[in-house]
């Protein structure tokens, strides 16, 4: 009897040391197989992966440079990825972040998680867009503004101030916690403080205005007339666009005629081990090359630094003068802080 | 306060799938019971191919026309609770076919007879007490497992926009939520799902007791049942996998030439592959000894232990078993392991446990005792051929079903999402994450070709094993 017994036992124990040769083989293969001889640069983005991606595959090409990339979910646009990098601030994974907006970065900055470098493409973009200590730069703007649907609207101003004044239920937003309807909020935060916004927002709820997960649904719900107005970004306007959609866009604009701008942000992680890998990526995405395939992309994006107008498309070229109106984001930290503390409790807790 | 709404509103749904799911499981698992052969196995393949269908395509062939119905929140959710209950009437099926019987057909019969001398709708009510105080264990069990199953669903719920904790939680972790915050909101479903765990066991520990050996529950044979039984099984296969693959495909036959001249998946796929071959085969050589002694004659209670503590994290979800994994691989202890592929393997893994629990016990159940032992008889044969045909019948009798044990579990981890959004490495993300995220802008051309592309693989590998099998059997039975 005791002879089954044993062997029931060794074949029982030969049968649990598989797992753990697949744990080994499996980090082995990870470390010698699956990353490569050259370690990647890990990179960031908050940028729609579908833009994104062609842009930073054009880099590895050139540079030879292994790129490895986390993307953002649509639902939790780029606050996602900025919380992750300041949890991770003690031991970062990331090399190079690639935001798709301001606001976050700035954050970042505040709590240490940036390096400074001011290389050749920090050098190119505008004062006004890019942090005086060198932490970070924008490139590629993109603008928020009302799509509205051509079959039920007009695309002025007018008709979207009158379709706002009564029942929303025809109209549609993202949920205002993560990406660009952040951004917006704050620079209303910014502008009427805290009871005006909160009201505002309890009154737009109250008359039924449609909260959907990101930008992205909005254009979809207005493309389809299934609403007739909406608060997205240009990006998402062009995608409903050139599908053929009837829809149009009105820049959003704040009490003082001032339009909502929002650059993508380049920065280098603090604590990076590849340092050198690091700058050239930043260096492309601030590069002129780079702003110019963001603008002839569908996502049809402004460049900030100088580049030749005449190989603009005409749409930019419409953008880049509201662009021109943009409200200042550098300052609004703080009401971005105070608005994502007053919006976690609202939506979250 | 909102989270806590979340989470009821999540339970009362869950609960009514659960008690839908068990109606309609007993329904078709009487009339399945009913026919023999060939199609009786069609019917079990309808009937399971709706849970099988990934979450993500249903969640996908479905967005745009639940985003359509974003004015009228109500149809919305409808919807959902319809496309969710569909899912999972097959697992109560299963579990109402495999529990055994607690009342045999004689005994329903002489407990009728015992009750004539009462009157008409004592007599009635009497009856129906008597069967539903005998079933009761069984029901509560399937109940709790699919209420368990449906409320800590996530995949379709966040693509249609649906009110749960899952997406709740999520969305709050994934946009920033500390970890420990996380953690603490979690808690309260995690005690729900507890309670649903601590239910389907007490409900087992008591079906077990009063159950009959060797009875098998009444059969339905009605024509009028028949009828419901097909127009169910193929109205679920519609909804569920024809539908949603349908509108895949008709976006994929557009964006097919685009994906194919960039093919932008081949990495992505290749850790999804990875990490569910892994996964399969780490819970897989878990469950299969511990399933053994569990179910071995005469197996004390003590047997179960490590049973019940390691299919625990893997019921409670991939969601909750994902943070905590993260809080302790984040902790200085662990820490060296947490960008590696260590902490989602180790969770798909303790996901797909109690599947390859359930499935070894199934397999231990119905397992040929006599023709096997037969088979291993012949193996000792001093004829060479003789040891051949053993070898091959011993594939056919035991290892073919091992084999497709393996095969259902990879396909499972193949589909997770939770746990790779969560847990992936930076550098070997599975091919679900990135599905997810581009799923949020819409149903596109590419993106359909994408989602075929990406779910046409574990189709392809296991065609290609069973093929990789089938030669190699051919070449065991003729040297």
């Amino acid at each position: 009897m005791e002879e089954p017994r044993q062997s029931n036992h060794a074949s029982t124990a030969r049968r649990l040391l598989l797992p753990v040769a697949i744990v080994l083989a499996a980090l082995i293969a990870y470390r010698f197989v699956w990353r490569g001889g050259r370690q990647p640069l890990v990179v960031y983005c908050a940028h729609d992966s579908v833009y994104a991606e062609k842009v930073l595959r054009d880099f590895e090409e050139r540079t030879g440079i292994p790129l490895s990339v986390k993307f953002d979910t649509e639902a939790t646009k780029s606050l996602g990825l900025v919380e992750l990098l300041i949890r991770e601030k003690d031991r970062p994974r990331c090399d190079v972040f690639w935001n798709n907006e301001l606001l976050g970065t700035l954050d970042l900055k505040e709590d240490g998680v940036l390096l400074p470098y001011e290389g050749p493409g920090f050098e190119r973009i505008p004062p006004g867009f890019k942090d005086p200590d060198g932490c970070w730069a924008g490139f590629g703007a993109r603008l928020r503004v009302y799509i509205v649907n051509t079959d039920a609207l007009a695309p002025t101003k007018e008709a979207v101030e009158k379709a706002l004044e009564g029942d929303l239920s025809r109209v549609a937003m993202a949920k205002p916690l993560y990406g660009t309807t952040l951004t917006h909020y704050s620079v209303l935060w910014d502008l009427w403080g805290q009871e005006k916004l909160e009201a505002w927002h309890e009154d737009w709820r109250a008359r039924g205005v449609r909260e959907v997960t990101g930008n992205a649904q909005v254009k979809d719900l207005v493309a389809e007339g299934v609403c007739d107005l909406g608060l997205t970004d240009t990006d998402d306007f062009f995608l409903a666009k050139d599908a053929g959609k009837p829809v149009a866009a009105v820049p959003v604009r704040v009490a003082d005629g001032s339009t909502i701008c929002i650059p993508n942000t380049a920065c280098i992680i603090n604590g990076t081990r590849r340092a050198e890998d690091a700058r050239r990526l930043v260096d492309y995405l601030l590069s002129a090359e780079c702003e110019l395939a963001l603008a002839e992309s569908k996502s049809r994006q402004v460049p900030l630094g100088p580049v030749e107008e005449g190989v603009l498309p005409e749409d930019v070229r419409t953008l880049k003068e509201w662009a021109e109106a943009g409200v200042s984001l550098n300052s609004l930290l703080p009401a971005r802080t105070a608005c994502l503390a007053w919006l976690k409790r609202d939506y979250l807790e | 306060m909102i989270f806590t709404a979340h989470c009821g509103w999540t339970l009362a749904r869950a609960l009514a799938a659960g008690a839908a799911c068990v109606l309609a499981g007993a329904f078709v698992r009487r009339y399945i019971a009913g026919y023999r052969g060939g199609v009786r196995r069609v019917a079990w393949i309808l009937l399971v191919v709706p849970y099988v269908t990934p979450a993500l395509l249903v969640g996908y062939g479905y967005s745009h026309f639940s985003l359509s119905l974003v004015r009228h929140p109500a149809l919305n959710e409808l919807l959902y609770g319809c496309l969710v209950w569909l899912r999972l009437v097959p697992v109560a099926a299963v579990v109402l076919y495999l529990a055994p019987a607690p009342l045999s057909a004689e005994a329903a019969h002489c407990r009728r007879l015992l009750l004539e001398r009462d009157g008409g709708v004592r007599r009635r009510l009497s009856y129906l007490w008597f069967l539903a105080r005998s079933w009761a264990p069984t029901w509560i069990t399937a109940a709790a497992i699919c209420s368990l199953l449906a409320f800590g669903e996530f995949e379709i719920a966040s693509l249609f926009g649906a009110r749960t904790w899952t997406v709740a939680l999520f969305d709050a972790h994934a946009g920033g939520l500390a970890l420990v915050e996380s953690l603490r909101l979690a808690a309260v479903p995690m005690l729900v799902e507890a309670a649903f765990l601590v239910l389907m066991l007490v409900a087992l520990v008591r079906g077990r007791k009063w159950a009959v050996a060797g009875v098998q529950p009444p059969a339905g044979r009605t024509g009028a049942g028949r009828v419901l039984l097909w127009a169910y099984l193929l109205a679920a296969l519609a909804a569920v996998a024809v539908v949603p693959g349908a509108v895949a495909l008709r976006g994929a036959v557009q964006g097919i030439g685009t994906l194919v001249r960039d093919f932008v998946l081949g990495k992505d796929i290749g850790a999804s592959v990875v990490f569910a071959a892994a996964a399969a085969v780490c819970a897989h050589s878990l469950a299969a000894p511990i399933a053994a002694r569990a179910a071995a004659k005469g197996s004390r209670w003590r047997a179960l232990v490590p049973a019940v503590l390691l299919a625990v994290p893997g019921l409670l979800g991939p969601l909750v078993l994902s943070l905590v994994l993260v809080f302790v691989f984040q902790a200085p202890v662990a820490r060296a392991a947490y960008d590696t592929p260590i902490p989602l393997l180790l969770a798909l893994t303790l996901v797909l446990f109690p599947f390859a629990l359930v499935l070894q016990i199934v397999l231990r159940v119905f397992r040929p005792r006599e023709p096997l032992h037969a088979a291993k008889l012949l193996q000792s044969s001093e004829r060479r051929s003789a040891r051949d045909w053993a070898r091959r019948l011993i594939w056919e009798l035991q290892a073919k079903r091992q084999f497709w044990v393996l095969l259902l579990l990879f396909c499972w981890g193949y589909c997770d999402l939770t746990a790779s959004s969560i847990l992936a490495p930076s550098a070997m993300t599975p091919v679900t994450v990135r599905l997810y995220n581009l799923m949020h802008y819409g149903q596109a051309a590419v993106l359909s070709a994408m989602v075929c592309a990406a779910f046409l693989v574990p189709f392809i590998l296991v065609v290609v094993a069973e093929g990789v099998r089938g030669s190699f059997v051919r070449l065991l039975a003729h040297g």
